[in-house]
């Protein structure tokens, strides 16, 4: 039996559809955790997530050229895509991990899980599709999402886990004295 | 980075329906989430901007017209139904959506609520639950527990049982009720989907935790779960589904078939005849 990661596989614009999905959503994520980060002042967390939205957005226009010399691409609905472990495409950040004083850590960390699943996801298929361009496509496309994990990877031996008290606040939003 | 990725490739992008304003939510906040959603559907659906209008009220997730590039309404506290109510019923051509929180909905807007299900006007309501009063810094609202004591103004908490939405619109008549959980937009688009699809007044209620003042709504995504029934046409029994649910039961509750209201548009008197009857 097929797994979910080959049923949403089982051709090169199947393919080519999940990851352009994938690719957009990570570099769209990364700019609205970088919105919200300079909305809240926290700029080196905001700086951060801005260039990581510029290195997906990159990746973004090379799915994009390879899908336009396909062709056009079958039309998916979001809750159709065939994600193997995750509710939202696998290299996109989740929001609910962002916290308005986090430090470039928690963000590194946070890229650092966006990137090993979207490297995980392009190595299942892969390694499991029978299609032969499928195969060329998604092992490119893996070779990419590894480079992303050793920059990230890289970044973070800059940014060692902050203290304990990293989200403590001396001037609260909860009114509660 | 543009994020309006307007695509030639695969049709309309959620981005394209995004404005340039940015969100000003916080961090973590759950309604970031719920805007994927709501801008995938868009996406999916292929509306027209034209043509669709988004209507709020007042409160966090009452900003979303701002942040939504098709035409918006951001009307006061709990009128958004009324509003809309006029906008579909003048224009019935246009797809209306509306978008509010727990407190704007459910209080203030509770009377409006109540009517806007009963009369099945054809427009989707969305609203985002986090069961606090997020904009005012942490109050409790109508779908609070009653030993919620996190706030000064009831710090021995409320001290009454919450309103259950989902089961209130079954009460008053919606025609389509559903729940969903903004850590899933991808489910939340399709909830809306089939909302905006469905005829008739349709209730989508959403989880949507406030990291800020209801922080241990970040566990929620260990408490849901799926529904884990068919939609149902029958509004009796989903209402007696609903009833053994615990409020974290992800899904669709009915799909009925109630002929929505839409009265005729086209004028039966002329404003001479109307003139008239004011004559002396």
């Amino acid at each position: 039996m097929k797994t979910k990661v080959l049923n949403g596989a089982a051709n090169v614009g199947l393919f080519l559809a999940h990851a352009l999905a994938l690719e957009i959503e990570a570099a769209e994520r990364y700019t609205e955790l970088a919105d919200s980060m300079e909305a809240h002042n926290n700029v080196e967390v905001a700086k951060l997530f801005r260039d990581l939205s510029t290195y997906s957005a990159k990746h973004v226009e090379e799915v994009k050229q390879i899908a336009r010399e396909f062709g056009a691409l079958p039309k998916v609905a979001p809750w159709e895509f065939q994600w193997d472990a995750t509710a939202e495409s696998p290299e996109s950040a989740a929001f609910e991990n962002a916290h308005y004083l986090m430090k470039p850590h928690h963000a590194l960390k946070m890229a650092l899980l966006s990137e090993h699943q979207g490297n995980n996801y392009y190595a299942s298929v892969a390694a499991e599709t029978k299609d032969p361009e499928v195969a060329r496509l998604a092992r490119e496309f893996a070779e990419e999402e590894a480079g992303h994990v050793a920059l990230v990877r890289k970044w973070l031996e800059r940014y060692p886990a902050p203290k304990d008290d990293w989200s403590d606040d001396p001037d609260p939003p909860n009114i509660s004295d | 980075m543009d994020t309006h990725l307007t695509d030639d490739v695969v049709g309309p992008l959620p981005g394209d329906y995004k404005s340039d304003v940015k969100p000003i939510w916080c961090p973590g906040c759950g309604d970031y989430s719920v805007l994927a959603g709501i801008t995938r559907a868009m996406a999916t659906m292929g509306l027209e901007r034209k043509d669709t209008v988004v209507v709020s009220g007042i409160g966090c997730s009452s900003r979303i017209p701002a942040y939504t590039s098709v035409y918006g309404y951001h009307t006061v506290h709990g009128r958004s139904l009324a509003v809309a109510s006029g906008v579909k019923l003048a224009r019935p051509e246009l797809n209306v959506l509306i978008f509010g929180g727990d407190g704007d909905g459910f209080s203030i807007g509770g009377n409006h609520f109540l009517h806007a299900c009963r009369r099945n006007v054809d427009m989707t309501y969305i609203v985002m639950d986090n069961q606090v009063y997020g904009m005012t810094k942490g109050q409790a609202s109508p779908t609070t527990e009653a030993d919620w004591c996190e706030s000064k103004l009831t710090p021995e908490g409320p001290g009454v049982n919450p309103i259950q939405p989902v089961a209130l619109a079954l009460a008053c008549g919606a025609n389509f009720v559903a729940r969903g959980f903004s850590n899933n937009p991808n489910e939340v688009a399709r909830l809306i989907v089939e909302g905006v699809r469905h005829p008739g007044f349709s209730v989508i209620h959403i989880l949507s935790p406030c990291v800020t003042f209801r922080p241990e709504q970040r566990n929620w995504k260990s408490t849901v779960h799926p529904y884990g029934r068919e939609p149902t046409d029958d509004p009796n029994e989903a209402m007696r589904a609903v009833l053994e649910d615990d409020g974290f039961g992800l899904g669709i509750f009915l799909a009925g078939n109630r002929r929505p209201f839409q009265p005729e548009s086209a004028a039966t008197r002329s404003i001479a005849q109307i003139e008239e009857g004011f004559a002396v």
